[in-house]
């Protein structure tokens, strides 16, 4: 299946500063097309997609973080969002209301990026001495630990399906823990440099991992089978989202470029050369409709993905 | 003319007769001139007709004796003398010039000059003698001038003389003024229309020098005519007839030349012209035999080099290489300048033997004769091609280029074009390969070789035009594939790794790979694949696989220098500097590889990145600085050029402190190329050190931006501590955080920004009117900070680059800090209740100002409806008393003045009224005057850090790398000892800072 994507809309200097990260999420309750948005100017950003005009608009800024936002994540229903900045807070904030829920104050360099876990209870974050720390959204508390006994951890990521969290650490290895007994399933040494994202596949089937050694490797999550090592970026590849086509995921890298991948070809569909700086992160919305790039450039840009068959 | 001559008798009136049919033995006639002291004349009268009888022997006993015995008594009798001895000495001349053997040659020439000498003494100015004396100097060749003054004074005294004339005409042709000695020739045939043929020859040569052919032809033919013997005048008409160059007038001219033969067998130029007849007809035994006949022939130097050349060429034909040498060096010996054939010949042996050196020195003589010559300029271009002096390539470009120019159809000239400019003129280079491209596909009706492709490629490559430069790739290697030999077998496998390596270039690594795999396959001796398999493992970190690759290439060739290097890159990427020294010293050990720049240069700044450290030991110190400047001297010694060398021995002069010399070696290698960022990064050092932060922070942020895609936490480290120097804090933070951001595993970085996190915030404390709200914000960084020092201080790791102890120091000047900052806090929120207060007193004072405003308002308006009504009254009371102005006039002049009066008091007033406002204005500027004395405040502490700065210990890291392998790694494992070390003088420098 072919994809022909289009430069939808633009939103120039979106922050005051580099943007750093970006998530996507549909809300059924009030049917609202979350994108947050953070980075160097400390401040979060909500916008809300309006699908009818096709452009965003600006639903909330939440202050409070301190020296960037590291990451951002919504949870799978839409409600809230967290954030983790370098100041080693994680900050979760309600959506609607637009007010601060929770602030959890971790380990000093206990906190790099987080991922809500699919029943949007857990926050998971890495922490530099290899473990991957696991925080109750509702206590705010630090609710259990998965040492992979590696290095720092720089990214974290849940199977949809809640069953397994991969991590990537910097040193490159990447260790998947199985969930329902939080033993270590896997550990991948595919990459030697950093893995600053990784994403399953929405049927949890697939995990692919971006490193700054400007390949994505695609492994089968559960055999940890090496399905494709991916090169054509010409730099660090910084982000990493799935389609829910389950076929098609985008990479976000320092060579300025967003790809769009697909897992059956193993090829590259297309490359967008939009932004005028590192493009940080990228996310898929839940249709598989649309994608969402932020970058050094201080903008963002959301593409339309066609579907054509 | 009688035939008898009659010999007067001494004392008698009777004389001897002697017949001249029969003329007696020259003692018998010797006798008798003796014994009847006949005069002079006689003698040489008698001599002469000897001689025309070719006795030359009695002619020269008669001659020689009159000068002593014959009688001179008689009147005129010098002239007789002078005749004696003129004739005596021109038959020396003539035997000379017939002579071959040099030495006989010189007595005879010696015994000439002697007769004439003795003539001199007698007559000086005697025509016949200067005439004579004049072909004398002509003959010795090297005194054309003194025969050509003697010319011109017999032609003073009698100006048709003919000899003299033609004298002079030969002169002319010597000095080839071929138009002069035509006019000279048809000054002596006016005069004597009946001159020997010899004159017509004279001027068939003009002509053919003059580019005349017809009347060249025509004047050999009457010289021939006259004198049907005239050798001259057929190898002329030889010449002529040869150069036509069509089957019948080479036909006539051998005619010619075997008439001439047959005349004089001699003759060195007919010999050397039949030789080039038989060259030409590949008779080679004969051009032998007749060129050495001709060399033998003559002394003629000239003569002797084209029978030397013919030599030559008909061994070079024979394939006899050595003995063609040999013959065609002797010729360039004996050669006059303008006869270059010789050297383009000595210059082919020369590049058969491979010393090229010599060859373009022959092609260049060749081209400076005839500088258009389009084969000297294409062999020479081709010759300079290969050099490594860049004024050779220059030169073989511009050959190259005029030769493309006369003959845009040479395809080769093309192909050396390009490949010259492909060193220094991509697209110059690319254009050279489209024309002969072109010209293949047009002209010759072929396909491109592949090769040409293959250039034109990886000059796409170079251009960055990857996409064409996969296509040409792709194409040559399907010519490549069509054909199955040999030589295009090993064709593809070149192509096969060019097409891999810009596979690599376009991020392609997947299929680099398979093409490196399925090379070494076939070739497992192809090293390369080895080492690019092993380089890219590098790019992606994967050391073990990158040093399994670089050990498989050794397995090929163990003493091969590149996967030694790069195993020592890689032992210097993990800071394991003794075994990656080893193994450069290793490179440096063996014979062949004695001078590898790379290993020297790599060595170098081995010993470099040792002296960033501060050393106790001064000598120690001094002697690494040598050690390092030793190794970058040597190979700029043997590399000029080498910008790595040079860029080193700037390192090493700015760690002896000739910052200014490390400067300008700096700018120089980046003006030379702008594509080492080590310079860039030098240069930017050296300007913090000048304390030009602003500029340095700008060379570091492009450098930064250019080479590291703005990736590069160690980079963004010198740019936050430019900032720092500078004084601006906040910037310096900002930059901190994307370091941080980029390398969350660096401690450095983390400990940088704690540091920088905790000066901003004392002096946000420190200021006695910071806003609460900053205060609050300062405290909350402080205490990050503070937990980040900890942190770092509790890290036990034995390869950290951090002294936990100064990170403990730092958590408890933060701790210490903290432990104050409720008072600070309490300061500020006081300052702040006091500032609310304030604000509401003024709210207040705004308050009742405007409603005095008000009021006065009011009472203006009041007191301006009084003042009507007073004038109003006035007027009135005017009205009445108008009458008595006089008495009255004092009275009138008061309430005006109190009118002016109060006008005024009321306009002092509402400018007072504004002027309270004003104050309200002024009140409200003052204190966002004061937020912003706030922020001047954190200016003046800019300021002081800086002096603060300057009392600190500054630290240099100016690093040489080396390029042809980028080893990334080796760079970073350079700073990773050193950047321990410079954090920490940094955080001396800051902490010199906290003290003040």
């Amino acid at each position: 299946m072919a994809q022909s994507n289009t430069l939808l809309y633009r939103l120039e200097h979106a922050h005051d500063d580099e943007i750093w990260t970006v998530a996507w999420m549909h809300n059924e309750h009030t049917d609202k097309e979350y994108i947050v948005t953070g980075g160097v100017d400390d401040v979060v950003k909500c916008f809300i997609w309006d699908e009818t005009d096709s452009e965003l608009r600006l639903h909330h800024t939440f202050e409070g973080h301190h020296l960037g936002i590291l990451s951002v994540d919504i949870d799978p229903l839409g409600r809230y969002a967290a954030s983790s900045s370098l100041d080693s807070n994680i900050k979760v904030w309600d959506l609607e209301a637009g007010k601060l829920m929770k602030n959890i104050e971790a380990g000093p360099v206990d906190v790099w990026s987080l991922a809500f876990s699919p029943n949007g209870q857990i926050i998971a974050t890495g922490s530099h001495n290899g473990r991957i720390n696991l925080f109750g959204v509702t206590s705010g508390l630090k609710e259990g630990t998965l040492d992979t006994r590696g290095k720092f951890i720089l990214s974290v990521a849940f199977s949809p399906d809640g069953k397994i969290i991969a991590s990537g650490a910097i040193d490159g290895m990447i260790s998947v823990f199985d969930l329902t007994n939080g033993k270590i399933m896997h550990t991948l040494e595919g990459h030697a440099m950093p893995i600053r994202s990784l994403t399953f596949s929405k049927d949890s089937k697939y995990l692919a991992t971006a490193s700054d050694d400007k390949h994505i490797k695609v492994y089968e999550a559960k055999s940890a089978v090496l399905v494709a090592t991916l090169p054509g970026h010409g730099s660090w590849v910084l982000s990493i989202s799935f389609s829910p086509d389950n076929i098609h995921f985008a990479s976000a890298s320092s060579d300025k470029t967003v790809k769009i991948w697909d897992i059956q070809t193993k090829k590259c569909e297309q490359t967008f050369s939009d932004h005028q700086d590192q493009v940080w992160g990228v996310a898929y919305n839940q249709t598989g409709n649309k994608l969402v790039s932020v970058s050094n450039d201080r903008n963002i840009y959301v593409y339309g993905v066609e579907k054509s068959t | 003319m009688s035939s008898v001559i009659e010999i007067p008798l001494h004392n008698s009136d009777e004389v001897i007769e002697l017949d001249l049919e029969q003329l007696p033995d020259a003692e018998e006639a010797l006798t008798i001139l003796r014994e009847e002291q006949v005069p002079l004349n006689t003698w040489v009268y008698l001599a002469r007709q000897y001689y025309k009888q070719n006795k030359v022997k009695d002619f020269e006993k008669i001659l020689d004796l009159a000068r002593t015995a014959a009688n001179t008594n008689y009147k005129d009798s010098e002239k007789d003398q002078m005749e004696c001895l003129d004739s005596l000495a021109a038959h020396f001349v003539t035997l000379a010039r017939q002579e071959k053997e040099r030495s006989r040659k010189r007595d005879y020439f010696t015994q000439a000059t002697l007769l004439y000498t003795n003539a001199d003494k007698i007559i000086m100015y005697d025509l016949n003698h200067l005439l004579g004396r004049a072909y004398f100097c002509l003959l010795e060749g090297d005194k054309l001038d003194q025969a050509d003054a003697q010319f011109n004074f017999v032609l003073k005294q009698i100006s048709e003389n003919i000899p003299a004339l033609l004298g002079k005409a030969a002169i002319c042709y010597n000095k080839k003024e071929y138009k002069e000695a035509l006019v000279f020739y048809k000054r002596a045939l006016r005069t004597n229309p009946n001159c020997p043929g010899a004159v017509r020859m004279g001027m068939g040569h003009c002509f053919v020098k003059l580019g005349n052919l017809d009347k060249a032809q025509l004047a050999y033919s009457r010289a021939l005519e006259l004198d049907p013997t005239c050798v001259g005048a057929m190898i002329g008409l030889a010449v002529l007839e040869l150069n036509q160059n069509a089957i019948d007038s080479i036909k006539r001219g051998v005619n010619f030349l075997s008439k001439a033969y047959t005349l004089d067998r001699s003759n060195p130029m007919v010999l050397n012209h039949l030789a080039n007849h038989f060259f030409f007809k590949k008779d080679y035994t004969k051009v032998q035999h007749l060129a050495l006949h001709a060399f033998h022939g003559t002394d003629v130097e000239s003569m002797q080099a084209e029978s030397c050349y013919q030599l030559a060429r008909s061994f070079h034909a024979q394939g006899d290489s050595k003995q063609a040498f040999q013959y065609y060096y002797q010729a360039t010996q004996f050669a006059a300048p303008g006869y270059v054939l010789p050297h383009y010949g000595l210059g082919q042996m020369y590049i058969a033997r491979g010393d090229t050196e010599n060859a373009a020195q022959s092609f260049e003589k060749v081209l400076l004769k005839q500088p258009d010559n389009y084969e000297t300029m294409k062999i020479l271009g081709s010759l300079y091609s290969g050099s490594d002096d860049s004024k050779k390539r220059e030169k073989a470009k511009i050959y190259l280029t005029k030769v493309t120019e006369q003959f845009p159809d040479d395809v080769e000239a093309w192909i050396e074009l390009a490949g010259i400019l492909q060193y220094f003129d991509f697209n110059g280079a690319l254009n050279a390969y489209k024309m002969a491209s072109g010209i293949f596909k047009e002209n010759v009706k072929l396909q491109v070789p592949p090769e040409i492709i293959n250039n034109m490629a990886a000059l796409y490559h170079k251009l960055d035009q990857l996409e064409s430069a996969r296509e040409n790739y792709e194409l040559a290697l399907s010519r490549c594939k069509q054909e199955e030999d040999n030589y295009n077998n090993t064709l593809a496998v070149t192509l096969s790794y060019n097409l891999a390596r810009l596979y690599e270039a376009l991020y392609q690594t997947d299929k680099a790979e398979t093409l490196y795999k399925s090379i070494y396959k076939d070739h497992p001796n192809y090293i390369d694949c080895y080492l690019r398999l092993g380089c890219m493992a590098r790019d992606r970190e994967q050391i073990f696989d990158a040093s399994h690759w670089f050990k498989e290439a050794l397995q090929i060739d163990h003493h091969h220098p590149d996967p030694w290097s790069l195993i020592g890159n890689l032992h210097l990427s993990k800071s394991e500097f003794g075994p990656g020294q080893k193994k450069f010293e290793l490179i440096l050990q063996r014979p062949q590889t004695a001078h590898d720049p790379y290993s020297s240069l790599s060595l170098g700044n081995i010993w470099l990145q040792t002296i960033h450290h501060p050393m106790k030991d001064k000598s120690k110190e001094k002697r690494h600085q040598e050690r390092a400047l030793n190794y970058f001297k040597d190979v700029l010694k043997r590399h000029p050029r080498n910008l790595f060398a040079a860029n080193g021995i700037g390192a090493v002069l700015a760690h002896k402190g000739f910052i200014q010399e490390a400067r300008s070696i700096f700018a120089q290698v980046r003006d030379a190329t702008a594509d080492i960022p080590d310079v860039w990064l030098n240069l930017a050092h050296i300007f913090v050190e000048q304390r030009q932060y602003v500029s340095a922070i700008q060379l570091y942020t492009n450098c930064l931006n250019r080479f590291y895609k703005g990736n590069n936490t160690e980079i963004m480290l010198f740019v936050s501590q430019a900032h720092f120097k500078n004084g601006d804090l906040n910037k310096c933070k900002f930059i901190l955080m994307r370091a941080r951001h980029l390398s969350p595993g660096d401690n450095v970085v983390l400990f940088n920004l704690a540091f920088v996190m905790e000066k901003l915030a004392i002096s946000i404390l420190k200021q006695v009117r910071s806003h609460l709200k900053n205060v609050l914000e300062a405290v909350r960084e402080l205490e990050l900070a503070q937990k980040y020092f900890h942190f770092l201080s509790k890290l036990t790791d034995g390869r950290s680059k951090l002294d936990p102890y100064q990170a403990n120091l730092e958590a408890k000047a933060c701790s210490d800090i903290l432990s104050q900052a409720q008072h600070h806090v309490g300061r500020a929120r006081k300052l702040d209740e006091e500032e609310r207060a304030l604000k509401e007193q003024q709210e207040q004072a705004k308050e009742e100002l405007k409603a005095r405003m008000d009021r006065e308002k009011i009472e203006k308006v009041k007191r301006n409806e009084d003042h009507l009504k007073e004038q109003r009254e006035m007027r009135e009371q005017f009205k009445l008393r108008a009458e008595d102005r006089l008495r009255f006039s004092e009275e009138i002049k008061e309430p005006k003045e109190s009118r002016r009066r109060g006008k005024r008091e009321m306009e002092d007033r509402s400018v007072r009224g504004e002027s309270d406002g004003d104050d309200g204005i002024v009140y409200e500027r003052s204190k966002k005057k004061k937020t912003r004395t706030g922020a001047g405040g954190r200016g003046e502490s800019k300021k002081r850090e800086k002096s603060g700065t300057s009392g600190g210990s500054v630290r240099k890291r100016e690093r040489a790398k080396n390029s042809k392998i980028k080893s990334k790694e080796f760079i970073d494992s350079g700073d990773e000892s050193s950047e321990g070390d410079n954090v920490i003088p940094n955080a001396q420098s800051f902490t010199a800072d906290t003290v003040m």
